[in-house]
């Protein structure tokens, strides 16, 4: 489970990146629309890893199971989740063409960059728990 | 594959994510295949592929939200 967060986490920031270059030097065109699709689908699997996250029983002092989800970064990831889907909506005008790009898509990516990172820290608490645990 | 296939692979993929992918590489291998094919397209996007999206991405939202 832990392996599929970690690539999910990796491909969306590979995604991102792609997504970012695209739509960079285009109007919103058709062509720049399909750039704005890529960057929604980043943001609906990056979802993915959340709900994936969010599907791990909480971690308990001593542990009770090896991959579990902290509650500090679940409502850190969550919050992150809410805000940049807030953005994606607050940009829908303009990945649809109807209204002019006035900074909305660049704080969109923004957005799903900070849910990226927080995804991230999660990942890494998880990672840094589970040496602890095998250290001998 | 046209663009609509590939969403439709994504869509496939993501909805039966924990039994449909075995290895990370496995995953990994078919999110860069497919999104190297979307970004190669040149059909056009339509607002209701948009507008589709938007509604999936809330609706996730709302059961990400929705988690104690």
């Amino acid at each position: 489970m832990k392996t599929i967060v970690n690539v999910l986490v990796c491909a969306s920031t590979l995604v991102l990146a792609t997504a970012c270059a695209l739509l960079a030097p285009f109007g919103l065109d058709a062509r720049a629309r399909s750039a704005a699709a890529v960057l929604l689908e980043t943001h609906a699997v990056l979802q993915q890893a959340v709900l994936i996250y969010g599907h791990l029983p909480a971690c308990t002092t001593p542990p009770l199971v090896h991959v579990c989800r902290e509650p500090r970064h679940w409502l850190a990831i969550r919050q992150a989740e809410r805000l940049a889907t807030d953005a994606i909506l607050a940009a829908a005008p303009v990945l649809d063409g109807a209204a002019p790009d006035t900074g909305e898509i660049l704080r969109a990516i923004e957005a799903i960059d900070a849910l990226t990172r927080a995804l991230g820290e999660g990942r890494r608490a998880a990672e840094t728990r589970d040496r602890k645990e095998t250290a001998p | 594959m046209t663009r609509d296939t590939t969403l439709r692979l994504l869509t496939a993929l993501l909805a039966d994510l924990p039994q449909a992918i075995e290895t990370g590489d496995q995953l990994i291998r078919l999110i860069n295949r497919a999104y190297a094919q979307l970004g190669d397209m040149d059909e056009d996007v339509t607002a209701e592929d948009i507008d589709a999206l938007l509604k999936k991405i809330r609706a996730t939202s709302a059961r990400i939200q929705s988690f104690g």
